[in-house]
Parts: C-alpha cells; sequence; structure tokens
C-alpha cells in the first residue's frame, strides 16, 4: 500500500473516531454519570481520576533504516495495558505492544559472494515491546477531552527476515525502546474514552541493515476506566 | 458498559490484527515466479577471453522419483530461440562467435533439468561431457529445491582448461588425456517449465536476459578475435 493510501485510510479512522465521539457524547450528557452531579450554578464535580486498562489498533511508519529496510507502512499492529492514578492527572502502569512490518517487492536482485540472485522479494519486521508505561492527562476527568502525553520504557524484540527464492535469512535482536506520545481521549461514556494518539518507537534494536530499529504508530483505541 | 465485555472486545480485535499471526510464504510459492541464479569464477578475467562457441543442441536432463535421470533433445524449436537469446546477449557483451573448431577461449552450453526433484545440481549434467571429449568437469555443486523445468547455461574456460592440460605423454597425440573445464560462469533460471510451450519458451528467454543483466562483469575484452 502507498503513503497516500495509508494516509488517506488514517484520516479516515481520525474521521470515524471524530463522529463517533460526537454522537456518543450526545448520549453521555444527558445520561447524568455515576459521580458526576452538574448541579445548575454549582458545578459539583467530582475528580475521580481512575485506574484503566487500554488498548486499539495501530497504524505504524517505519523510519530511517527500518523504513530503508521495509518502506512499507505497517497495518498490523496492537497495544493492550493498564495505569493507574498516583497523581492527580499522573497514570502509570504497564503496556506490551506488538506490530509486523511486511513487504513483497516482486523481483529482486541481490549480490551473492561469487554471483547473484533474483526472484520474488519479500521482507518482514515483527517487533514486541513489553514495559513500563507513565501518561499525564490535562484537564479534569470529567471533560469530554483530555489531552494527555506519556513515554514508554521497555525492552523489545524484533524478527528482521528477508525472503528471496529459496534464500531466508532471519535475525532477532533484542534492545530496549523508549516511547514518547501524545494524544486525546475523547470521553464517550462514564467509563469509557476512545483515544488518538501518536508515538515514536525508538528502539535500539540492531539487524544487518538497521540500526536503532524505529517507528511512528498512529493509535486509535478505548480506554476503560475501571469502576470504583 | 460493563469493563469485561469491553476487554473481550479489545481481545478479539487485538487477534485479528496480530502481528504474531504471520504466515510467510513457503519457498515454493516463492518461486512461482521465475528465479535466476548466477555464478562466477573469481580467478576468471572475462576482459581475457573474446570468443566462444555454443552448441546447438539442448539436452533436457529428466530426473524421475527414484532419481534416476535420462536425457533427451530438447525440441529443435525452442533450443534454436534459446541458444539464439544466449548468443546474442554474448555478442551485445563484445564476445564473437566462432565454430568449436576455430579454438574459442569459452565454451557455452545450454540443458534444461527437469523432474519434481529436491536435491543437487552438478555440473557434470552438462551436455559438454563427450562434446570436448578431451575435458572433464571440475564437479561443482548448487543445492536446488526447486519442483520443475531449470535452465542451466554454463560458461567453460577453454584457455585454461588448455593451461591445465597435462602433457601427452611421448607419442600421444594428446586428445585422449583429459584436461579439467574450469566453469568461468554459469546460471541457473529455475521456474521455467520442462516442456515446450511458447510461453516457457518466453520465460526462459526473460529468464536468460535477467541472467546475463545481473552479470555486469561478463564483458569481452578488446583483444583480436
Amino acid at each position: 500500500m502507498t503513503k497516500r493510501s495509508s494516509t488517506t485510510v488514517f484520516l479516515a479512522l481520525i474521521a470515524l473516531a471524530l463522529t463517533l465521539a460526537s454522537t456518543l457524547r450526545v448520549r453521555a450528557q444527558t445520561v447524568a454519570p455515576d459521580g458526576y452531579h452538574d448541579h445548575e450554578g454549582l458545578h459539583e464535580v467530582r475528580d475521580l481520576e481512575r485506574a484503566s486498562v487500554f488498548g486499539g489498533y495501530e497504524i505504524g511508519l517505519g523510519s530511517r533504516d527500518l523504513h530503508d529496510f521495509i518502506g512499507d507502512p505497517s497495518f498490523k499492529g496492537f497495544e493492550l495495558g493498564g495505569l493507574y492514578p498516583v497523581a492527580r492527572g499522573l497514570h502509570v502502569g504497564l503496556y506490551m505492544n506488538s506490530r509486523l512490518f511486511e513487504e513483497a517487492r516482486g523481483t529482486t536482485t541481490i549480490a551473492l559472494s561469487n554471483g547473484a540472485l533474483s526472484g520474488d522479494f519479500y521482507r518482514y519486521a515483527r517487533f514486541w515491546s513489553t514495559g513500563a508505561a507513565a501518561r499525564y492527562y490535562f484537564l479534569r476527568p470529567d471533560h469530554f477531552v483530555r489531552p494527555y502525553i506519556g513515554v514508554r520504557l521497555g525492552v523489545s524484540f524484533m524478527t528482521a527476515t528477508t525472503l528471496l527464492a529459496d534464500r531466508e535469512y532471519y535475525e532477532t535482536p533484542v534492545g530496549f525502546t523508549v516511547a514518547p506520545e501524545v494524544g486525546f481521549a475523547f470521553r464517550v461514556l462514564p467509563l469509557l474514552s476512545v483515544s488518538l494518539a501518536a508515538r515514536y518507537d525508538f528502539s535500539t534494536l540492531d539487524a544487518r541493515q538497521i540500526d536503532n530499529a524505529s517507528y511512528a504508530a498512529f493509535h486509535f483505541g478505548l480506554i476503560v476506566n475501571l469502576p470504583d | 458498559m460493563n469493563s469485561t465485555s469491553s476487554l473481550v472486545r479489545f481481545a478479539g480485535i487485538s487477534l485479528a490484527m496480530c502481528p504474531a499471526c504471520i504466515d510467510y510464504p513457503d519457498s515454493s510459492e516463492r518461486v512461482n515466479d521465475t528465479v535466476v541464479y548466477t555464478f562466477y569464477d573469481s580467478a576468471t578475467d572475462f576482459g581475457a577471453h573474446r570468443t566462444f562457441a555454443i552448441s546447438d543442441d539442448v539436452t533436457i536432463f529428466r530426473a524421475d522419483e527414484s532419481g534416476n535421470v535420462s536425457r533427451e533433445p530438447l525440441d529443435p524449436g525452442s533450443a534454436s530461440t534459446l541458444v539464439a537469446q544466449v548468443t546474442q546477449q554474448m555478442e551485445s557483451r563484445g564476445f564473437v562467435r566462432v565454430s568449436r573448431e576455430a579454438t574459442p577461449s569459452l565454451g557455452l552450453s545450454l540443458s534444461v533439468l527437469s523432474g519434481e526433484v529436491t536435491g543437487y545440481y552438478y555440473s557434470y549434467w552438462s551436455n559438454y561431457w563427450g562434446y570436448y571429449g578431451s575435458y572433464y568437469y571440475v564437479p561443482y555443486v548448487y543445492k536446488y529445491d526447486y519442483q520443475t523445468g531449470t535452465l542451466a547455461i554454463e560458461a567453460t574456460d577453454l584457455q585454461r582448461a588448455d593451461a591445465r592440460r597435462p602433457a601427452a605423454p611421448e607419442g600421444d597425440a594428446g586428445p585422449s588425456v583429459a584436461a579439467q573445464l574450469q566453469i568461468a560462469w554459469g546460471s541457473l533460471i529455475y521456474g521455467v517449465a520442462s516442456d515446450t510451450s511458447a510461453q516457457n519458451v518466453q520465460r526462459a528467454v526473460e529468464g536468460i536476459d535477467r541472467a546475463f543483466a545481473q552479470s555486469p562483469y561478463l564483458q569481452a575484452g578488446s583483444g583480436a578475435p
């Protein structure tokens, strides 16, 4: 898939999310949620930061060496995690995510030690990462939209695969990941938010043709606030 | 909304997008299209060569399930198409085709390996065996696991073979004394079916073009033929 079409898909997902969020927002406003009493003129809003679990679908775009290795964006990615509030707006917890970049280049020629080989060419880069997550939410929990920033620190694993004719090359490096993120949580139900975020996963994963395998991830997911 | 049901939904979505559920194409799928392997002898100076001879015949080596190999000639029409393509490519690189009797510096042969075979390709299958009766091949091996129809092209260094020919015993004219043949350049073109349909011959022709395209070092010297 081309970059242009992947951008189109991503923009369509954002439009879908915003439409969904605005639709559900009406419902959220008409059904007063437990713990959020908005008395006329008083604005008694209980400021509840809740533990939450989150997860979602992600699109990835390789950067630098990873982009040279596989130019196509990744449409197979997900993330799961849980966060616990430790201070006003500040949540910490655990995460795990996985992603697969794949590309079929068609007929490609590679040099060998005493010749060359050409044929259908396939490349894959599969990532797993898990570790600690921290996220800071701006605004109060009862706001419809809560911007947030966050960071992930974890260990990551990669399997870089190249297939050409009957030749198969595998590499499985292990490294560390630091991933800053910025996003928005749209509260669509008292305990449910839709999240849109962008993250950059920088890793120390090295393979033969990849130094510091890193990518940008665009996240579309849900945040479930756990009840008391 | 019940958080448990939400989690179940998350899990479902995640599994549907599961990056771990990767399904690599197997090698048989990857060779559906033509695969071209080329190799060369690093000790060969192609610039020292100017002429070549090529056999007009193409032999099919057909292996059965038990590994027995039979040989038969490729139909003349298909053979001439393949030989003409190789000749054209060689001439475009500056080589001059001469007859066998004109002491060429390179000898080219084409053969087709056919059958449901997983194993090893041995260069001594070449139809140069017996063609240049006084030579024998240094066996070289390339493992392959393709199912049908491989076109093999070999260019042997006849100059070096002559240089390696042992001195003939006194009173012996020499032709019966074997000399080693060194394969200077070769190509295996997989995915070319063993029958002679026009489509397969066309695939073989395209494979020949690719074999030469990925062998830029194959250039004749500028000396007189």
